[in-house]
């Protein structure tokens, strides 16, 4: 038997450790700016529940805009943690490892920014955060099961706590050394944190099984919740919201966006963290041959919305599509939208050469990011606009004020403040994966060729 | 532990002997009943066809191509999928799936034979919203292109096998369809690359075949209904009754054709995951299909949803859900039974019948509407009655389906029913290790 | 049989609640789009002051508007009036969309928003085709006096709510309060919402659509009558009369007649 180990274990340790143990200045300044800017959007929001909604942009045909398109836009990036933890998982595809934990990570701090969105875009959000949750509070009122806005907080929040679990078991061994490597009071929480683990074979295969548990009990959450999401839309009867196919075509475009994510985000861990060892080219290279699979299949859903809007050929409907596609400001955002969530990142996926350069992969997941934000607000908005024929009262464009973009733009801060203090505290690459992978690393000669190969149980 | 994954050690010399030696015992009485079923079916069809049946009988004959379209016209695409992903337990249960392709020969004359049965498209709705002559027209091409990318991707990957035959000494029609196969590297690039491409070219042309289907021959016949999620959802089942179909016909014939080194248990796991997959994706595509317009309360939505679920047809939507969700479900959620080989074959014929239920449901109920005047809006409360049988399309359906089937156990004659190449590449890749002091395990090659 | 002050007999209660089906008839035939309807409401209502700002960043409230489309080409341009108001559905789409409830269809036929559970989610709003469904985007101001002019019947709505025409309520309640003290019954014709009390033309009628012989139901019976969006199955208590045209000066006209 041949044990290749490329990486050894002190090596790993001392590598995927170096962030949590010794913090360096860049984190204080990053830190410092993401905060900033979460202090001003929050300042922001304390004007608007002074003076109310009026502040943002709605008009009173279209009272869904901006932070609703974020909403949905969050718990898209969401799925990519399922996607790949629990999915690659249990399809034991062995390039999974340095990427789960962050794109877990990512799904927890996306689906938290999220959850906030419904609650901030309401009229009184300081009843919303209480009569939403099933309670009566004594006034005998439950909330109604018949409305699609109740069922966003059961599937939200159970994919939360899922999500949140299933990191917390994946990071148990992980916290066991680090307890073992720190003192004071650093060492006493991570004992705390990691319930007494100490690698022994019994302790292993009750996380292995909890490991795998999770990760097939998450998946029907994982369709469900952006399904459930969806219907927020779809169980409305405006057309272009009332449309069946919005389930499917919701949570493939949530991978798509998610995994997009997961490669930004892994190119940066590589970046700052200086993960070259761990985050390599192959690594690359499968996740943008996973995105070309899944981008067709988001773009057969997108074509499937738009055929079977024009074979109804109902007035209303019909109008919804050339709003989108023709009329301003949309003609522009439309062809923005179709060409960078797919015509330039695809066929730049199908080469090879383009996938293993990370500098173009990373480019081409912003690129589609930014076209799946851009998707989310055509979705949303322009059926808004129109709904029946009464044309006296059509309202083409969508005007955000400035409160809008500093509520989205927040956002993003604090996804990535999230994850940046995640990685302080907790490795942002699993050790007890990379030791495993390591483990189960073979090569096989065929003919004169050695090939990678991987023990499978 | 090892034992239950790989098959027993076998040479690839002695493999390419017996399996060439099974295309001789290709059960000659099989042959004859299906042939003769498939004829009885066609003299059934022309004798239906003289009798000026009314639109909802021809639902029945609808019903059975639509199957086929589905369960035996997917059936293949499993290979490419596996191809693409790299996952190789499917390798053994490749050959019995691709072998499916040849259903194109039935689906096309039959197909053509049901264009013609469509309605006027005055003030019907149609995605060739320009041309009316579109839906004769583009589906009939689509459905003979979608039939010769099967038969050529047939040939191709029995390619290296006819090579194999002639290097066995045969002089026959195999030796003339290897042509110019030597086996060099150059080729077998070149014939994986092809192989990639064409399936690709070929899941997608399944794909939007079905929105074609759909659109065109059931949604536009019922008044009001227009549901985005169907084309996929008609796709997906079709896909999951070919894999279901693919597990049944692989454990008859490793059953008959004492295959058990050929096929092992690990083909049928590995499948057996994706046959509960693809279940659970049913119920959520019906679901969606269900809430929404349920949701909508407009009186077309009501309308529809009643002819399709709840009205004339909805024993068989119970039976549908039932048969290919809730029973396979059930089944495939335990693990000795997804490792085992008869607990998937059952749970696939299982999926087999409730797909040929499911289609009866959704072609009899918008056939059976088709004679509303043009520009009606459908009525809940005024839906037509439910369609039965008579002796002549039950005579049809068994005569298409078995005609596939002559035209398989034909097939079966020309190509092994594990394709020996892919056999070979098995062994290649997979070679048992010993690990650490007292274990043994399977270690698998991933090639770049 | 009558009430005392002491108590209301409840099967009696019950009988009178069950036997209103409150409903309106607009006659578009008559509509000569004067809004003075649109102005009695906004008084009646406590509806917030439209400035000219409210209607350039298209948040004006209009718990009923005029809508007038264009027919015809210069010179012989005419124009078409259709008065929208909540249509108070049977089985109306704001209704189930609503998380806490905040939407009921009270017995007597009206959809009614219950402004104190609101959280103003605006999902109503979005559901509703005819658009009749307003958001509170600020605490409403009346400079003074105009703060004398607010109707005390009518609560004053702070921001974050959803509100919509109610028609009138508040008239219903003090009319049957009225009779139930006064032990009369409530006569066709006595009483109606602001927008109808003020229609010089009558376009506007309101009744109960539950008594054979109001005037309501005998309007219904012409043969102009429709229902806006009524192919959506939503079962609104107002119909409609189409208008008829002598001269037309175009085929087609932008908007339902």
């Amino acid at each position: 038997m041949q044990e290749r180990y490329e990486l050894n274990t002190p090596k790993i340790n001392d590598d995927l450790l170096r962030f949590p143990l010794h913090t360096p200045l860049w984190f204080w300044l990053v830190a410092g700016g993401l905060a900033s800017v979460l202090g001003l959007a929050g300042l922001t929001y304390l004007f608007v529940l002074y003076f109310g909604l009026g502040l943002l942009g709605y008009t009173d045909r279209i009272m869904w805009g901006f932070l609703i398109t974020n909403f949905v836009f969050w718990v898209g990036i969401s799925h990519a943690g399922v996607m790949i933890s629990a999915i690659l998982r249990l399809a034991q595809a062995e390039w999974r490892r340095p990427v789960t934990r962050a794109a877990e990570v990512m799904t927890v701090f996306a689906l938290a920014t999220a959850a906030l969105f419904p609650v901030l875009h309401t009229g009184r959000p300081w009843r919303t955060l209480y009569w939403a949750f099933p309670y009566d509070y004594n006034r005998g009122i439950w909330p109604d099961v018949r409305s699609a806005l109740i069922w966003d907080p059961s599937a939200i929040f159970t994919y939360l706590t899922s999500s949140t679990l299933f990191v917390f078991i994946c990071l148990i061994p992980d916290l066991a050394v680090l307890r073992d490597r720190t003192r004071g009071w650093q060492h006493a929480i991570y004992a705390v944190l990691a319930m007494g683990f100490q690698g022994t074979s019994r302790q292993w295969k009750l996380q292995t099984i909890a490991g795998i548990l999770l990760s097939a009990l998450i998946l029907p959450v994982f369709v469900s919740v952006h399904s459930i999401v969806s219907w927020d839309f779809a169980a409305a009867i405006l057309p272009g919201w009332h449309t069946t196919v919005f389930p499917p075509y919701f949570v493939i475009g949530a991978v798509h966006s998610g995994v997009s994510a997961v490669v930004t985000l892994m190119f940066l861990l590589r970046k700052v963290f200086k993960l070259e060892d761990y985050i390599t080219p192959d690594h690359f290279d499968a996740l943008g041959r996973l995105l070309v699979v899944v981008a067709t299949a988001w773009l057969y859903f997108f074509l499937m919305d738009f055929y079977m809007g024009m074979f109804g050929g109902e007035e209303a409907e019909l109008a919804v599509w050339s709003l989108r596609m023709y009329y301003p400001p949309y003609n522009v955002l439309f062809p923005i939208f179709i060409i960078t969530s797919y015509f330039i990142p695809v066929p730049v996926w199908l080469f090879r050469k383009f996938r293993r350069n990370l500098t173009v992969m990373f480019w081409t997941s912003i690129c589609v990011n930014v076209g799946m934000w851009l998707e989310r607000f055509i979705l949303i908005v322009p059926p808004l606009s129109f709904k029946q024929a009464f044309t006296f009262l059509w309202q083409d464009a969508y005007s955000p004020r400035w409160t809008d973009w500093i509520l989205v733009i927040a956002s993003f801060c604090l996804v990535t403040l999230g994850v940046l203090l995640f990685a302080k505290v907790f490795p942002i690459i699993p050790l007890f994966d990379i030791k495993e992978g390591q483990v189960l690393k073979q090569e096989l000669r065929i003919g004169r060729v050695r090939v990678p190969a991987v023990i499978r149980e | 532990m090892a034992e239950h994954h790989g098959a027993t050690p076998v040479t690839p010399e002695e493999a390419t002997r017996e399996l060439l030696a099974k295309t001789r015992t290709v059960s000659t009485l099989w042959l004859l009943i299906l042939g003769v079923l498939a004829v009885v079916g066609l003299v059934a069809l022309i004798i239906f066809a003289m009798g000026h049946p009314t639109r909802a009988q021809w639902g029945y004959v609808m019903s059975v191509l639509a199957f086929l379209l589905g369960a035996t016209q997917a059936a293949p695409i499993i290979c490419f999928i596996t191809r693409l992903a790299k996952g190789y337990w499917s390798l053994p249960i490749r050959r019995v799936a691709e072998l499916f392709y040849v259903t194109g020969l039935v689906t096309t004359p039959l197909f053509l034979v049901m264009v013609a049965q469509l309605p006027d498209w005055t003030n019907r709705p149609t995605i060739w919203t320009n041309w009316k002559g579109g839906p004769v027209f583009y589906d009939s091409v689509f459905m003979i292109g979608l039939a010769l990318t099967g038969l050529a991707m047939l040939y191709l990957t029995g390619l290296p096998d006819y090579a194999e035959a002639r290097a066995m000494g045969d002089r026959g029609i195999r030796a003339r369809l290897a042509r110019g196969w030597m086996g060099t590297p150059r080729q077998w690039q070149a014939l994986n690359a092809v192989l990639v491409t064409l399936g690709a070219f070929y899941l997608m042309s399944y794909v939007y075949f079905h929105l074609f289907i759909t659109s065109d021959f059931a949604m536009s016949l019922v008044p009001g209904w227009k549901s985005s999620v169907f084309p996929g959802y008609h796709a997906l089942s079709g896909f999951q009754a070919g894999l279901g179909l693919t597990l049944v016909t692989a454990a008859l014939i490793r059953k008959w054709m004492h295959l058990e080194r050929y096929i092992p248990m690990d083909a049928f796991w590995g499948a057996s995951k994706l046959l509960l997959a693809l279940s659970l994706l049913f119920f959520y595509f019906t679901w969606s299909e269900l809430i929404l317009p349920w949701y909508g309360r407009q009186p077309n939505e009501i309308a529809y949803l009643t002819l399709l679920m709840f009205g004339p047809y909805k024993d068989l939507f119970i039976l549908s859900a039932a048969l290919n969700w809730l029973i396979p479900w059930w089944f495939l959620i335990w693990n000795p039974i997804r490792t085992s080989i008869a607990g998937p074959a059952f749970v696939g014929a299982i999926i087999v019948v409730g797909n040929l239920l499911d289609r009866m449901r959704i072609y009899l109920a918008s056939w059976s509407v088709a004679d509303v005047p043009v520009g009606a809006h459908l009525d809940a409360d005024h839906l037509p009655p439910t369609t039965y049988p008579g002796i002549l399309e039950i005579l049809i359906i068994i005569g298409a389906i078995s005609a596939v089937g002559f035209c398989y156990m034909l097939a079966m004659k020309l190509m092994p029913p594990v394709s020996i190449w892919e056999f070979k590449t098995r062994l290649l890749l997979k070679v048992e290790r010993p690990f650490l002091a007292h274990h043994e395990v399977a270690v698998v090659a991933k090639p770049r | 049989m009558s009430e005392t002050q002491q108590g209301v007999d409840p099967a009696r209660a019950r009988q009178r609640a069950e036997a209103y089906d409150w409903g309106m008839v607009i006659d578009i035939d008559r509509c000569t789009g004067c809004q003075a309807c649109v102005v009695a409401c906004q008084a009646e209502n406590n509806i917030p002051l439209n400035e000219d700002l409210r209607f350039v960043e298209k948040r004006a409230k209009e718990w009923i508007r005029i809508e007038r489309y264009w027919e015809g080409e210069f010179p012989n341009v005419k124009a078409g009036f259709l008065p929208v108001l909540c249509q108070h559905c049977q089985n109306a789409p704001c209704e189930p969309v609503c998380p806490v409830y905040a939407i009921q269809h009270s017995t007597d036929g009206l959809n009614v928003q219950v402004y104190n559970r609101c959280i103003g989610t605006r999902y109503c709003a979005n559901n509703c085709q005819w658009n009749v469904r307003f958001f509170n985007w600020w605490n409403p101001e009346w400079p003074e006096p105009l703060n004398s002019q607010l109707n005390p019947d009518v609560t004053v709505r702070s921001k974050g709510l959803v509100e919509k025409c109610t028609f009138c309520i508040h008239r219903i309640n003090r009319a049957k309060r009225s009779s139930v003290r006064d032990g009369t019954e409530i006569r066709d014709g006595d009483f109606g919402p602001a927008c109808v009390q003020t229609c010089p033309t009558d376009a506007l009628v309101f009744g109960n659509w539950k008594d054979p012989n109001s005037r309501i139901n005998r309007l219904k019976g012409d043969e102009r009558n429709y229902e806006l969006l009524g192919h959506l199955g939503t079962q609104p208590n107002v119909v409609y009369l189409k208008r008829v045209d002598a001269h037309p000066v175009s085929e087609a006209t932008g908007g339902e007649h």
